[in-house]
């Protein structure tokens, strides 16, 4: 049996795909819903912490260790916000399968789609955050410039990245659930090394030749590039991270499928 | 398409394992089915039956797709099913109109034909004004019941029915058995029915299955086999046992 081909309503791979989508809309605004109605202030949360967010580092960065010139603000929350559209996207999708366990025994969907509701969660509340940083940026007399038409394209550049990421995670954590610490610490070192808060190109050489081995560092300069700096991003950089993501993308895929008919299997103890 | 009457699930020598963990590296398998085979013919109502542990949940999940069998065949002749619990994955922050409609899509319905159902579906589950309250603020009997109504608009060749029948008062009781039946004789739909309710048995379903130790005992008309289960019952006698242990298969 092959799951949902054999779904009486759903005739045709179109449709099929159809459906897919908008389940995956469905149930990633359910969630976003059950975010919001999680405390008091709801959707408000989204705004607010990346402003505290921003508050620490910069008073961390900015003003005790004088990182910043007078620009720094915009540069260190550009950072933060794609980072953290990435850093809530990866977390969330690896543990996406794990924590729907409950939807995983009933039903003979692919299970691929909870990744991918997780991504399409956490890009309702990256609306939020880019909101912000917009409404930042125009304070500090930013203006909209040409180079925003490549904001898109560099979107779909984060987001490959991000599922080339999620996808193998959330195929293989359902059943080694440990391997989400690591990817906790793994992402919080991933964080430091992305230049969120610091100028990467003001350290020593040597360590500026390591941290160019980070995907992260190369897509958030691509914003910062498009935002602030008014030029066009590094797309040699930018392409290789494309052709990375696209082989993990396949990989995760194929993980995916590989595992979908023993998820069900596997009981929590 | 096949016609009423013909084999519509084959299962042979059906064999299902779990993996539990334990401890850091190590995942002991156990097997929840080991030996199961029956034929499902197309327009009839099988029951099962068995203790808790027996394998009926696993059964069903394996008749849905949810999970490949590790052992055996199973041989779906061209039929959609769907798998009907009284969990069904409600959530508790949305209403029960949006639960209706994700329920529903999750389980391979079309949004706009849960949309179109949806008249029928407040109506049977009496719920009025209440289908627009979060699920969170349902008494259980009016989960149970918006349950049962989802699974009856539900457009599909097999139900497989995990307990969902014998929910709420006397009144829905009959309301959703005489669904049942009316479905049954007229829309020609299969249905597998996992109650440890003998009366239910009894008066839906012609043939039952009983499965016990992970293995089938019988398969046969259902008044001969609620007599050897209940025989089972008092006495505890089997009509075959599964092996102890089964060697895990790799």
């Amino acid at each position: 049996m092959d799951g949902f081909y054999s779904m009486s309503m759903i005739v045709s791979r179109k449709a099929l795909l159809r459906h897919y989508k908008n389940l995956v809309l469905h149930k990633a605004y359910a969630d976003f819903r059950a975010e919001a109605a999680r405390n008091y202030l709801g959707v408000a949360w989204w705004v607010i912490e990346p402003l505290i967010n921003m508050a620490i580092y910069y008073l961390v960065f900015g003003i005790f260790l004088h990182v910043g010139g007078d620009d720094f603000l915009p540069y260190l929350l550009t950072g933060l916000v794609i980072w953290r559209f990435f850093d809530t996207t990866v977390s969330r999708a690896a543990a996406s399968i794990l924590s729907n366990m409950g939807l995983v025994r009933q039903t003979s969907f692919h299970k691929i789609i909870f990744p991918l509701i997780a991504m399409v969660t956490c890009s309702f509340e990256f609306t939020f955050s880019l909101a912000l940083l917009f409404v930042v940026l125009a304070f500090y007399g930013y203006t909209i410039t040409l180079y925003l038409i490549a904001f898109p394209l560099m979107f779909a550049i984060l987001a490959l990245f991000t599922l080339a990421m999620a996808l193998p995670l959330a195929a293989i954590v359902p059943f080694v659930p440990d391997l989400m610490k690591p990817v906790q610490y793994g992402l919080r070192l991933a964080f430091y090394m992305s230049g969120v808060m610091y100028y990467v190109d003001r350290l020593h050489p040597k360590a500026q030749a390591v941290l160019q081995w980070n995907p992260m560092l190369h897509v958030i300069e691509g914003f910062r590039d498009l935002l602030l700096y008014k030029q066009w991003p590094d797309w040699r950089y930018l392409g290789i991270v494309v052709a990375v993501s696209c082989v993990l993308i396949l990989f995760g895929v194929f993980l995916n499928l590989r595992m979908d008919p023993v998820y069900a299997k596997r009981v929590a103890s | 398409m096949i016609e009423k009457g013909d084999v519509a699930i084959s299962v042979q020598n059906l064999g299902v394992s779990y993996w539990m963990k334990r401890g850091a590296f190590h995942h002991r398998r156990f097997w929840a089915l080991q030996d199961v085979s029956f034929d499902l013919h197309r327009g009839e109502s099988l029951g099962v039956v068995g203790k808790n542990g027996a394998g009926k949940s696993t059964l069903l999940r394996i008749l849905a797709g949810v999970m490949a069998p590790d052992r055996g065949n199973v041989i779906n002749h061209g039929v959609t099913c769907s798998l009907l619990s009284l969990s069904l994955g409600f959530l508790p922050y949305l209403t029960g109109r949006e639960n209706a409609v994700l329920g529903g899509m999750f389980q391979g319905q079309p949004k706009e034909y849960i949309q179109s159902r949806m008249e029928e579906i407040i109506a049977f589950a009496e719920l009025g004004d209440f289908i627009d309250e979060p699920i969170s603020s349902y008494s259980a009997g009016m989960r149970a019941r918006l349950a049962f109504a989802l699974a009856f608009q539900v457009n599909t060749d097999v139900l497989l029915i995990d307990e969902v029948i014998g929910v709420g008062d006397q009144d829905f009781q009959q309301k959703s058995m005489s669904v049942m039946k009316e479905r049954i004789r007229s829309q020609d739909t299969t249905i597998v029915f996992v109650t440890h309710n003998g009366n239910l048995i009894k008066e839906l379903c012609e043939r039952t299955l009983w499965i016990e130790d992970r293995v089938d005992q019988i398969v046969d008309k259902t008044e001969r086999v609620l007599g050897v289960y209940q025989n089972f019952l008092k006495t505890g006698e089997k009509l075959r046992t599964g092996h102890p242990a089964i060697p895990a298969q790799t």
